[in-house]
């Protein structure tokens, strides 16, 4: 059965319990809301589904506005084990810059290392392994 | 002005330019809009203003909805580059759990060479180690076991100025004196002054043995004069005139031992001297010290 529109130019209608405003409503979608029998156009931003990479420590911020589908944050951040380091006399370098550690790196005591193996009065390693020698004499 | 509402019961409203339908509208608000002139109900679901917080590598899935803002954001802990100096103990960089912004290097053993590791050893799987002897520091102790203290070098010259001088040499634990004959007769003289004034005693640490069995003796001197000469110490028998004052003096014929001298009269600077006048014999001088 064919529908008249019954324009309602000089009427009203029943709009005391509508509650919608154009704040609420998608953008572009015309309504009739709260408070008037007006046609409005709801203002509300809607945002396609996206993915986005977090870059470490870094903040997304959500769009204010109406999502469409479900969005994914996600993160690939190169990651490293924990690491066992057998000292020398060379530098050794652990390519970790830009890694997210798993594990902590243990630097080994360096072998042998004690003040009986050292010079008298030479100091050899650093900080709390450091040794002061106590070593003098004639081995043969 | 009031407004009379007008009830549209059995009337239609033109619903034909309107768009919204429920799937547009937040929830719970009501609204008239496409397909019916009744009012309908939004049912977009409403989420906030969440606050996420990504662990490292996770997903954070947003539903679909209304979002009135919020973030999704991380806090891991990060370690900047680290220099690690390695040593007798074992060193753990706490690093689990954080983002590294640089990176480790484990520095080579500081001060670690063949030349400060006791001889033959291996530290760190360097070696083989090529140290041995003694350090001597000590101002009073003028030489130890083949190690001079920093201050002291020595001379060694003839004892008569028309004779010969014997052979000298430094070897690693020991100065070693031959003297062939009564002709090669021999001083050493310790070149830096010493001063006397706080010292009390006088030791050297001998050893001095026949170079053949039977012929010859053994035995060292010690005098301390006033001056340095560096020629020679008795002329035709008479002492040299450029030594000064004869200030103490003390000798030991056996063929070993510690000799020790009191030096308590001994005031000011003066030169330590050695002499060896025992033909036909090797001495060894192991330590020479002041107290």
């Amino acid at each position: 059965m064919a529908k008249l529109p019954l324009f309602f130019k000089g009427n009203s209608v029943d709009y005391t319990n509508l509650t919608a405003t154009e704040t609420a409503v998608r953008t572009g979608k015309k309504f009739i809301g709260q408070g008037t029998d007006d046609v409005r156009t709801g203002t509300v931003p809607e945002h396609a589904a996206t993915n986005y990479s977090l870059p470490i420590n870094g903040t997304y911020n959500i769009p204010t506005g109406i999502h469409n589908g479900i969005d994914t944050i996600n993160q690939s951040i190169p990651t490293m084990a924990g690491q066992y380091v057998t000292p020398s006399s060379g530098s050794t370098v652990i390519e970790c810059a830009g890694k997210y550690m798993t594990g902590d790196i243990v630097v080994y005591a360096v072998d042998n290392l004690s003040p009986e193996m050292i010079k008298y009065g030479v100091t050899v390693g650093e900080g709390d392994g450091a040794v002061v020698g106590t070593f003098q004499g004639f081995v043969d | 002005m009031a407004k009379l509402p007008i009830h549209k019961v059995g009337g239609a409203v033109d619903t034909s330019e309107l768009t919204a339908v429920a799937g547009d509208v937040l929830a719970d608000e009501s609204f008239i809009g496409a397909g019916s002139d009744d009012p309908q109900t939004g049912t977009i679901i409403r989420r906030g203003n969440p606050a996420y917080s990504l662990p490292i590598n996770g997903t954070q899935q947003l539903q679909s909805g209304h979002y009135s803002g919020g973030t999704v954001s991380q806090s891991i802990p990060t370690l900047g580059a680290q220099q690690i100096g390695p040593g007798s103990k074992m060193i753990t960089i706490p690093t689990a759990g954080k983002y590294m912004t640089g990176n480790i290097t484990i520095k080579p053993v500081y001060n670690l060479s063949t030349s400060v590791i006791k001889k033959g050893e291996y530290v760190g799987g360097v070696g083989p180690g090529t140290w041995e002897g003694y350090v001597n520091t000590d101002p009073k102790v003028p030489y130890y076991y083949g190690a001079f203290n920093g201050i002291q070098t020595i001379t060694s010259f003839k004892d008569e100025l028309y004779n010969e001088i014997g052979t000298v040499s430094l070897e690693k634990d020991h100065i070693e004196v031959r003297v062939t004959a009564n002709y090669r007769y021999t001083v050493l003289v310790f070149n830096a002054p010493i001063n006397f004034d706080n010292l009390s005693s006088f030791m050297v640490r001998f050893e001095s043995s026949l170079i053949s069995s039977g012929s010859g003796s053994t035995g060292i001197e010690f005098l301390i004069y006033r001056n340095l000469v560096t020629d020679y110490m008795r002329s035709n028998g008479a002492i040299n005139p450029n030594l000064g004052t004869l200030l103490a003096s003390g000798g030991d014929s056996g063929t070993g031992g510690d000799l020790t001298k009191s030096v308590a009269s001994v005031t000011g600077n003066a030169y330590l001297y050695l002499r060896f006048a025992h033909p036909g014999s090797v001495t060894k001088v192991k330590i020479v010290r002041f107290d």
